[in-house]
This record gives C-alpha cells, structure tokens and sequence, in this order.
C-alpha cells in the first residue's frame, strides 16, 4: 500500500502573514484554498501549523496542489532561458554548417525568379561580421537561348556596408566580378520548369549574323507593296476619288434641273401641237383669228421664255462641265506627278536609305545594333524586375489576408535602399577578347545621389576594340538622362557574303567607328550617331570584267577611305530607325549613272503601269460619270432644238392664221364692192 | 489544436493563475493585430515568450483572432495612420527611424502602428477581463459545469471524450 507523506510545503511553520502571501494565494481554486484554510491552525506561538490527523482522500490532493503552489511563483520562467540559449547555439551551429548552403539556394531562387531562368552559385560565403560576401563561380541561363549562358562570372566578392544594412538599406560598396563573360555555351538546358522550351540547335533561335541580307536586289523592291504603302500619299487617287464625287453631284443636278425643263417642253409641245389644227379658214371670222393669233403669240413668249432659261442653264452646265474637265485634267498631271514622287522611293541612285551601299550598311548596322539592344532591353528588363520586387514582398504579407497599409516617410539619412556604389568588372582572355567595365553610382533612388551612374566599358580583341564612356541620369532633376560617348578604332571587318548587288564576293576592311548616344529631342528614345570610316578595303569580285566590277574597282583605287554617317533612333519597344547615308553613293551614282538610270526609268514605266492598275477600278468610275455628264450636255441641245422648232411651227402658224384672216377681209371686201351699186347714194 | 484545447481546460480548471491565462489570451491577441514579419512582432514574440504565463492559450488566442482579424485592418490602418501623422510625434518617429534595427520593426507601416497601439491599449482590458471571468468561472460555474447532466451526456460523444482523456492525461501529467 502506496504511503501519502504531507509536502515539504504545508510541514513549515507559518506566520500568519507568510500563511497568506506563500500558501493561501498561490491557491487559486477556491475548494482547495478552503481545504487548505481547513487543515492549518494556529499554534500556541502563534504560527499556522498543519494539522497532524489528515484524511486520507485530503492527504492524496496535497502532493499536487504543493507542486501548483511552487509553480505560481515568479513571473519569468527560468527553463525558457534554456531554450533560448538552445536557440542560440542552434544559430551558431547554422551559421557554421548550413548559412552558406541555405544562402546559396535562397541567391540561386533569387536570379531564378528575376531572370526566369535556371541559376547556378558555386562556393558562396557570407560574413555577416565583415560585410563580406563572395562565391566562386556564377551562371545564369539566358531564357530566350535555354542552351546558352545570359552571363557567368568567376570569382566574385561583394562588400556590403553593415550599419547600413542594420538601417535597412543595401549598399554594396563594392561588387568586384572576375572572369565575366556572356552568351557562353551551357551543358544544362537552363529553362525553368514551368517556360521549358525546345531549344536544339544549342543557339535557341538565335538570329544567324550571316551576311546575305547584305544582297540588295533591285527585284526585291515590290511595286504592289510600295503603292500599298503609300496609298494615302497618291495625289492622283485622292483627286480622282475627289473628282468622282463632284461629278456624281453634278450629273445628278443637271439631270434634275434637265428632268424638269423636259416636262415643261412636253407641255408646250401639247400645246403647240393643239394649235397645230387651230384653221380660221372654214368660219373666216376676225375675231376668231385674232383670238388665234392671241393664243399663238402668248404660247410663242412661252415657249421663248423657256429657250432664254434653257440657254441660262447651258451657260452653268458648260461652267460646271469646264471644272470637271479641268479637274480631268490635274488627275492627268497628278498621276504624272505620283509616278515621280513613287520613283523617287524607289531611285538607286540618291542616297537617302534606299541607295545600294548604304542600304546594305543600314542593314548591316541593324542586324548588330540588334544585338546591343536586344542586350539592353534584358537589362532593362532586370532592371524593373528587381524594381518590382518591393511591391511582391508586400503582395506576400497579402498572403495572410492582412492588408499593406500605408508606409509613412520619415527622414533618415538622405541614403538610397539600394545602392552599388561601384562594380568592376573583368573577363575574357587574349583568345576571346578581354572585358574591363565600370559602373559606379547605381541605385534604385538616384535621386538621393549627388551624381548620375556612370559607366565606362573597354572591349579589346584581335580584330576590334570598343570603349564606351558614359552616365545615366534617372535623377528627377537632370537635364540630360543619358549619354554615351563610343569610340572603336581599327576594326577588322571582313563580310564572306560580300556586297552581292555590287557584285562583290567577299569583302574586308579595316573601319573606324566614332559616335555618341544621346535622349532624343522629343524624349521618345535614344538617338545613336556613328561615323564609320572603312579604309584598306579588299574585295573579292564575282566577275572581274564586268561592268558594274570596273566601276568599283574604279572607285576604290580613287578613295582612301569610305565614310558613312548612320543616325539610329531606338525606344524602349524597337529600333524605330536607323538612316545611313555615304559618300560613296553620289561617286556611285555618279559612275553607274546610265545603269542606275535605266533601272531606275525602267522601274517607272512599270511603276506607272501598276499605278494605273492600281487606280483604274476609280477612273472607270470617273469615265462612267464623264459619259453620263456628256450626254446630259446633247440632251440640253436637244431641248434648245425642239424649241426652237416649236417657234418655226408657231411663227408658221401665226402666218397662215394672218393670211387666212387677209384673205377673209378681201372676200369680205369684195362683197361689200359688188353689193355697191345696188345702193342710192344720198345727195350726189 | 486539439492538444492546445485540452491544455487551455486543463489550465482553467487547474491551480494555475487565473493572470497567466490573462496574459496568454491578451499577449495572442496583441500578436494577432500586429501583422508578422517585422521585428515589432518578433520582439513582442520573444518578450511573451519569457513572461510567465499560459503558451498554449497565447497560441490558441493568437491562431483564433488571426481568422477574422483582417476585417479590422482598415480600423486598424486609420488609427496607425492619424498616429503616424501627429506633427508633435514627427521628431520621435523621427529619431526611431535612425535607430538602426529598428526600421525592420517597420513601425513606420499604418497597419503595424495601428495593430501595437490598438494592442497595448486593449491588452489591459483583455487581461483583467480574462483573469475576471477565469475567477468566475473557477468560483461559480466549474462546479456546475462538471456536475451537469449535459456535460455527463456530452462527455460520452467520442471527441468530447478524446479530449477529456487527453485533459485527464495532461492533468496527471501536470500533477
């Protein structure tokens, strides 16, 4: 049998005082406060002492109620302490086993979600003590190319300021990349799981840099095409559609004004054919025939009157018809006109961007301008993912339902939250080509910087050399936002597809590039000029002999060098332009002139051909009206005739009532004569 | 969480203080107005967690307010907003903010404001009405509760008597 013993607790001798504070309100069910209150009693000195007789059902509850009693001492638990100190060795043992490797995946799903590719980090080591922060090797895919590298950096070490951090702001004072390079080749298909794409070839569609775009066919140029494109700038087709109207307007007023003159005429012809079988011979009155004559002359100035209006009306008809013709006449000049002007966009012999050699050099020049920018646009695109990451982090806190608040700004010290005070960059090898770059002052606030980012960029290989020079002010207050100073002496640049149009196999030269990138006037995007000069030319011909091949050959024996002056204009969505021009198309022009010339006069004569195609649906259109117009003019005349033989049948019939009514006054007066001498005159 | 029910039970009906039960509900609520992630709520976890009072009911109370605690964000934002924006506390919040670490406590956040002064000013309240209804309880209704005979009936659906196992074992256990 189990032996109850009274807690260590209720054995001591309390004061009354004691009593309360260590016993009675450490006790917080009231049954038990009063079971204890029971069990207590005073002794002779005056003390709480347990009482010595306790029922067993008691004697079980006290062993428990002591430990609750000690349990309700003190507000701090001291075995937290123990875990807190367990917590922190746990960190400890972290940061010394499991910090870089967690960091390492925690960098890599970093680049991954800012680059939407796969990213790999090799020996990273973070010193939270010393601001240091370095790994051994990185690599990003290049999500476009799945098969190849966006860039990889050999050793690289970054010093991070800590009292910065501590005031939650990133600013890396410096960021030192070593054996950087870009576009290399990648073992591992670097898409990511959900944007895995079929990339084959190793390139992932990377546009072919070959040469044959260079081939400037004058076959390539399509009429149809053009005509198309420049459907708003036809005159002719403007003029003719223009004149259609005018003619529909016209011929549908004449043909109402004529419509009605006609009814008017019908009704004079009724009448006139009434009068017709008008005859005063059979009665022989006067009066009859002078009411005859009444009637003819009032149908007379009726039938006048509407010869007077009808030639009124002729007179308008022949001014409206005269502007139409005249209006006939500038469709003529204007379709001449257009030919010209549409000849003009296609003449090979003016330097305006659709000339042979600098056409080739435009195309040339977009094809790797393209690269650059399609560069740049990456970067930018980096550039605002990481921008956009603040807003994410608050999308998270989102994730638990709560909203993000507003951030009130106080001022701090005026630092941005994001800064790379200066980052050096190095790569590549003799063989390769090496890289030294610089870019200082990049921040995600610029304009908390005194100064704009600046970069400066040294490209040296065995067949060119690049410098860039230049900043980028995003700070609010800059007048100007960006500019690039590009120098690129003594580049060797040999194109195997050669110039095709010009009859050139292959070609090679060495060409110096200087030029400058600036913000456009009109702020819509950044206009690059460049001045390139190609001297030492060597061309391989197709026919050596031929004429087109002595004509350059020509020409290059006369010229050092061939300079070409190219302005691109690119925004943030394309290349909108790109406009070379070069000295060497007027001396071609010039030298080819027949040739271009009857390319050029062969293409108009085709040119007018298809304009005339183009715009015969509307001139049908015009004769069909013209026509319509003609015969509204014949039926005027027509009018005008049968008045005016209305007039012959009236003046006719006027003069056989007239003789009717003389004859009647003859027979009247032969009467009277032959009743005469029946009569007795008065008085003789 | 039926673990943490039962250890809230047991902790209700046993010697423990009532202001330890106070303090875990009142400490989980202050956590629950403040949103996580930022060193204001750790610190204010850290300091809960060395104070002497009931865990599980700091969890539970903290886990429960959390479900709907959302809805008063907009309260919770105005407040934290007009606090933020006192000119006379401007050099303060100031000051604080060139504190380093401190601006990771994210105070400058009408939300976070909002919650912390919400929660220290109702946290008094919460204690002494928890500690209150726990002396009630414990005084008044415990002892009917048990006796009741819905409470008998109830006891022998098969989670109730899954927990009231499991508030037996934990009570042996803090015996």
């Amino acid at each position: 049998m189990k032996k109850y013993r009274i807690p260590g607790i209720f054995c001591k001798k309390y004061t009354s005082k004691a009593f309360n504070k260590k016993i009675i309100k450490r006790i917080h069910i009231p049954k038990d406060r009063e079971m204890i209150k029971n069990l207590f009693k005073e002794n002779i000195d005056g003390k709480m002492e347990i009482i010595r007789e306790i029922p067993k059902d008691v004697l079980v509850r006290l062993k428990p109620l002591a430990k609750s009693i000690k349990k309700n001492k003190g507000l701090v638990s001291r075995w937290k302490a123990f875990i807190v100190l367990f917590i922190i060795a746990l960190i400890l043992v972290f940061n010394l086993f499991f910090k870089d490797k967690l960091l390492t995946r925690a960098v890599e799903t970093g680049l991954e979600s800012v680059f939407q590719a796969k990213a790999e980090v090799n020996g990273l080591h973070l010193s939270l003590i010393n601001g240091n922060f370095s790994y051994q090797s990185l690599s990003i895919a290049d999500a476009d190319h799945t098969k190849r590298n966006l860039l990889e950096t050999g050793p690289s070490e970054f010093r991070v300021n800590i009292t910065e951090l501590l005031s939650k702001r990133i600013r890396i004072e410096e960021m030192s990349l070593t054996d950087f390079r870009w576009d290399t080749p990648r073992e591992v298909d670097g898409a990511m799981e959900a944007s895995a794409r079929d990339d084959q070839d190793g390139k992932g569609g990377k546009t072919d840099l070959t040469l044959d775009f260079l081939a400037v066919n004058k076959d390539d140029i399509d009429l149809k095409v053009l005509l198309e494109e420049q459907k708003d700038n036809l005159v002719s087709l403007n003029l003719i559609n223009q004149g259609n109207e005018e003619i529909e307007t016209v011929t549908s007023k004449w043909k109402e004004t004529y419509a009605e003159k006609d009814k008017k005429i019908a009704i004079l012809s009724k009448d006139v054919n009434s009068l017709k079988s008008l005859s005063i011979k059979d009665t022989g009155s006067l009066a009859e025939g002078q009411a005859a004559l009444k009637q003819i002359m009032d149908l007379y100035s009726r039938v006048a009157e509407t010869k007077t209006e009808l030639a009124a009306l002729q007179d308008d008809f022949k001014t409206d018809r005269k502007h139409l013709l005249e209006m006939n006449r500038l469709i003529e000049n204007a379709v001449h006109e257009d030919v010209n002007n549409l000849g003009s966009l296609i003449d090979l012999s003016s330097g305006s961007g659709r000339s042979l050699v600098s056409s080739a050099a435009e195309k040339y020049i977009r094809n790797r301008w393209n690269d650059y920018y399609e560069y740049g646009l990456k970067a930018l695109n980096v550039y605002n993912r990481i921008k956009d990451r603040q807003p994410k982090e608050l999308g998270e806190k989102k994730g638990l339902h709560r909203d993000s608040g507003r951030i009130f700004i106080f001022p701090g010290q005026d630092n941005p939250d994001f800064l790379i005070e200066h980052i050096h960059l190095s790569g590549g090898d003799d063989s390769t080509g090496t890289l030294a770059a610089e870019i200082r002052s990049l921040s995600s606030e610029p304009d908390k910087l005194s100064e704009a980012l600046t970069f400066a960029v040294d490209w040296k290989s065995s067949s060119s050399v690049i410098t860039l020079n230049g900043f980028v002010d995003m700070r609010s207050r800059a007048e100007r936002q960006f500019e690039m100073e590009i120098i690129s002496p003594a580049n060797f640049i040999s194109l195997d597809e050669g110039v095709p149009s010009l009859e050139i196999k292959k070609l090679s030269s060495m060409t110096d590039i200087k030029g400058e990138s600036v913000v456009s006037d009109k702020q819509d995007g950044v206009i690059t000029t460049l001045d390139i000069s190609m001297k030492d030319i060597e061309i391989e011909q197709v026919d050596k002999d031929g004429f087109v091949s002595n004509v350059i050959k020509e020409i290059l024996n006369d010229m050092d060098e061939v300079d070409f002056k190219a302005e691109i204009l690119a925004d943030k969505n394309s290349i909108k332009d790109i406009k070379v021009s070069s000295n060497i198309d007027n001396i071609l022009s010039k030298k080819m002139g027949e040739y271009i010339n009857e390319i050029a006069a062969a293409k108009k004569e085709e040119l007018r051909t298809e304009l005339l195609n183009y715009i015969a649906p509307s001139l049908k259109e015009n004769e069909v009206l013209n026509s319509s117009m003609e015969k509204l003019g014949v039926e005027s005349f027509n009018q005008i005739d049968s008045l005016n033989s209305m007039q012959n049948v009236l003046d006719a019939k006027q003069n056989e009532i007239q003789s009717d009514m003389k004859s009647g006054i003859k027979d009247e007066a032969s009467k009277l004569i032959d009743q005469a001498p029946k009569l007795k005159l008065p008085g003789f | 969480m039926v673990s943490f029910i039962a250890k809230l039970i047991v902790a209700l009906n046993s010697n423990s203080r009532p202001s330890e039960l106070a303090s875990g509900i009142a400490f989980g609520f202050l956590l629950a107005l403040i949103p996580g992630g930022n060193l204001l709520w750790i610190g204010i976890f850290v300091i809960a967690f060395f104070l002497k009072h009931n865990i599980a009911a700091m969890l539970l109370s903290l886990g429960l307010f959390r479900l709907f605690i959302s809805v008063f964000d907009p309260l919770l934002d105005n407040i934290g907003g007009f606090i933020l924006s006192i000119p006379q506390l401007y050099n303060f919040f100031t000051n604080l903010n060139n504190i380093p670490l401190f601006p990771y406590s994210n105070f400058n956040n009408s939300i976070v404001m909002g919650g912390f002064v919400l929660g220290i000013i109702l946290w008094l309240p919460v204690f002494f009405f928890i500690t209150f209804a726990v002396k009630i309880y414990r005084g008044k209704i415990a002892s009917k509760i048990a006796g009741s005979k819905f409470v008998k009936a109830i006891k022998k659906v098969p989670i109730i008597s899954k927990v009231t196992s499991s508030i037996q074992k934990l009570s042996v256990l803090a015996s």
